[in-house]
């Protein structure tokens, strides 16, 4: 019976061990296997790795990126190549998990696991805040734009990350199908459903006026992140700081839910608004059976794929109060930030130094197609001359990063789903957010 | 050998050690991460913050009154005991087909099968294709009837039962292969006595075959239902939950609170409901349908 014991101890006390073994976090500098005595070590043909020749153990630092455009991810390879050529000690391993980026980045939160440079995609300092170091030190840090520097800084001046496009979210129009119709880019809410209407009417239906997917709902969030900028916050009489300090009257959602339902009862909206895919989008476009699509022309490249002769027009968001202007929607699109507990902090800014150079951040840019977070970069591209055109106009952080609880962002996209498919009112639409915001903002 | 590894082997101390393996495997993966999911139930977690409170019941009060979760529940259902019921009855019809002495037996066997060995999430995205509205395959059948294509997959109607049909095609071929090799334990014997005795097709079915597969039936319909009762591949690439929540399972609201709404203790509540409602319900069926199982 004790030999059984024992064994049993043993297997266990195995298995513990291999588990401890298999837990560790695989080191990033010291795992030189030619650093391992050399005694027995080689295989058979006696091919041990020889030590780098540039002396000093190799870093590998792991970059997490969000930009899911194949080309875009060579640029930004290639940017990190060239860094690797004037830092031949330090490697960098990009990964691009695309649509599972946040879960993922959410996972290794709880972990308290992250790469060593990541991007916040515009929850820099609400969520990722507390994980990010202070680059408020760093050369690039002054050159932030006007407009994106409070959205990276806190009131105590540490800045989170690097931006390397700045979102300007507004809307994205097929330039040809306005100029058939004889439509000028809409200013006020009101002219944008008059053009909706003339471009239904005008094509018989063929012509969607707003295309959104209720499966990739992020689009209709994107409507009403984008109108309650435009409905409560850039008009004089605003209720922002109601929004701030919990008094906001909640039952002004449900006019800017029925300004979305509109949509959908006046038939400017896709018919198979809840079951189409944001990757139907492009080619849609292309065909000209889409005229207005909500946010960045982040879409361009795949519609000039399918039919290059396309003009893609942009403009910002049409003010939805009497005697408002305009507005976009901005923050943080493309980032960089170093994780503050990260074994190669150093080496983390260095890399993001190297991106912050006026010649790289031009690459970026242009590659993206957005303007830069950093002052005076040149760029050329198609959206160009309208950033260039539209430069005074007001930029808003987003609605929901700001007014709203971390966590709303889906309740907001799944209950516009649930309001064009007719499940809930707007009245009802409005109570959700007034529920969920007074729960969220308890707990925080 | 050796004196105390015979005496280990004779006394089944070994047979006994080689399950430690699993069971530490089981209780790292398994078990630990279940107790985690009790104890982040009763606190306000977001999912990836290093600190929250604990909060008690609340998560559980506020299931309860919850309008999505009777929606998401009843649709958790329609997969589980819809799926099970229609895998079961044509798995059964297929089974017993395939059992005569029919020439393309081992190719209709196979088509039939090919199906699971596809990843749930590639076939929710094929099944798309046919459902969608715009230039999906049987809405380009329907518009030879009439003006206009239907929106499918969009009417909280009709998807849900869409998405319990494409699970039930998806696993068919694994009730049938369970009846299959059911069917072909059952000693021909019996059936030539019962023809004898004057039983007629129906008659050996109902008092040969059918008790005799009870042990087939009992397996086949607790991991259909287990299956069905946490589906969420399918619902995913087919209408990611919607519209809204229309057409979410317990598994997919889980995932969407605690990745999308960052309410990861409410989304652990939910966790222990599906287990509640997965231990149950399987259960009680195990329970039924080994009273029903007879020897062979």
């Amino acid at each position: 019976m004790r030999n059984a014991a024992f064994a049993l101890l043993a297997v266990i006390v195995a298995f513990s061990v291999a588990l401890f073994g298999c837990s560790q976090r695989p080191s990033n500098s010291g795992a030189n296997p030619s650093a391992a005595p050399s005694g027995g070590a080689a295989g058979p043909s006696g091919s041990a790795q020889p030590a780098p020749s540039g002396g000093g153990d190799k870093i590998r630092l792991t970059v997490y990126s969000t930009i899911e455009e194949p080309p875009n991810q060579e640029m930004m390879k290639s940017i990190a190549s060239d860094f690797t050529k004037e830092n031949p000690n330090i490697q960098v391993e990009f990964q691009f998990p695309g649509s599972e980026y946040e879960n993922i980045l959410k996972v290794k939160m709880a972990a308290n696991d992250l790469p060593d440079v990541f991007d916040t995609h515009g929850w820099a300092i609400i969520r990722y805040g507390n994980y990010l170091a202070d680059l408020r030190d760093q050369p690039w840090a002054s050159q932030l734009t006007d407009s994106i520097k409070p959205v990276v800084t806190d009131k105590d001046g540490k800045v989170y990350a690097l931006v390397m496009s700045e979102a300007k979210d507004g809307i994205t129009y097929n330039a040809d199908i306005l100029a058939k119709y004889n439509i000028e880019p809409p200013k006020t809410f009101d002219e944008l459903m008059a053009a909706a209407e003339k471009i239904k009417t005008g094509s018989g239906g063929d012509v969607s006026p707003f295309f959104m997917s209720g499966v990739d709902n992020g689009m209709i969030g994107g409507f009403l992140d984008i109108f309650a900028t435009s409905m409560f916050i850039s008009p004089a009489n605003n209720d922002a700081q109601a929004l701030l300090d919990g008094t906001f009257d909640w039952n002004k959602w449900a006019e800017l839910a029925q300004k979305l339902l509109d949509l959908q009862k006046k038939g400017y909206l896709n018919k198979d608004v809840l079951t189409a895919k944001y990757s139907d989008l492009p080619q849609r476009f292309a065909q000209g059976k889409v005229a207005f699509v909500m946010g960045a022309p982040s879409f361009a490249d795949d519609v000039h794929k399918i039919n290059p002769n396309v003009k893609i027009g942009y403009m910002p968001a049409p003010a939805t109060a009497d005697g408002d202007a305009p507005t976009f929607s901005g923050g943080e699109r493309y980032t960089m930030g170093a994780w503050k507990d990260g074994k190669h902090l150093e080496e983390a800014k260095k890399l993001i130094a190297f991106y912050a150079k006026p010649e790289n951040m031009s690459k970026i840019a242009n590659a993206t197609k957005l303007p830069s977070g950093l002052k005076d970069i040149q760029s050329q591209h198609e959206f160009s001359s309208y950033y260039e055109q539209y430069q005074d106009i007001r930029v808003f952080p987003y609605f929901d990063r700001v007014y709203l609880p971390n966590g709303m962002w889906d309740t907001m996209c799944k209950t516009g789903t649930s309001l064009i498919a007719g499940s809930v009112t707007p009245q009802q639409f409005a109570d959700k957010m007034k529920s969920e915001y007074e729960r969220l903002r308890g707990q925080k | 050998m050796s004196g105390t590894v015979k005496r280990l082997v004779r006394g089944g101390v070994l047979l006994n050690l080689l399950y430690v393996p699993a069971m530490a495997l089981f209780a790292v993966f398994i078990f630990w991460p279940f107790l985690k999911g009790i104890q982040i139930s009763f606190t306000n977690w977001d999912g990836y913050n290093q600190n929250f409170q604990w909060i008690g019941t609340d998560n559980y009060s506020r299931m309860f009154g919850d309008p999505d979760i009777k929606t998401v529940v009843k649709n958790t259902f329609i997969y589980g005991v819809g799926s099970t019921l229609f895998q079961n009855v044509v798995g059964l019809l297929y089974a017993l087909f395939l059992n005569t002495r029919i020439r393309t037996r081992g190719l209709v066997r196979t088509v039939i099968y090919l199906p699971v060995i596809i990843s749930s999430l590639i076939m929710g995205y094929i099944w798309y294709f046919f459902f969608q509205y715009e230039g999906g395959a049987i809405n380009d059948l329907l518009q030879l009837f009439q003006d206009q294509p239907a929106n499918l997959l969009g009417d909280p109607k009709a998807n849900v039962w869409i998405i319990m049909f494409v699970n039930t095609f998806q696993y068919l071929g694994i009730a049938m292969v369970l009846f299959l090799a059911g069917l072909q334990t059952i000693p021909r014997e019996y059936y030539e006595a019962a023809t004898i005795d004057g039983a007629g097709p129906l008659a050996r079915f109902r008092r040969v075959t059918w008790p005799l597969l009870a042990p087939s039936f009992t397996v086949s319909v607790v991991l259909n239902l287990i299956g069905g009762l946490k589906l969420f591949d399918v619902i995913t690439a087919m209408t990611n939950s919607g519209p809204g929540y229309a057409s979410a399972s317990l598994s997919t609201l889980m995932y969407l609170l605690y990745f999308g709404r960052e309410d990861a203790g409410y989304a652990a509540t939910i966790g222990i409901l599906m287990f509640v409602i997965i231990s149950v319900v399987s259960l009680f069926a195990l329970i039924l349908l080994r009273r029903r199982e007879v020897p062979a």
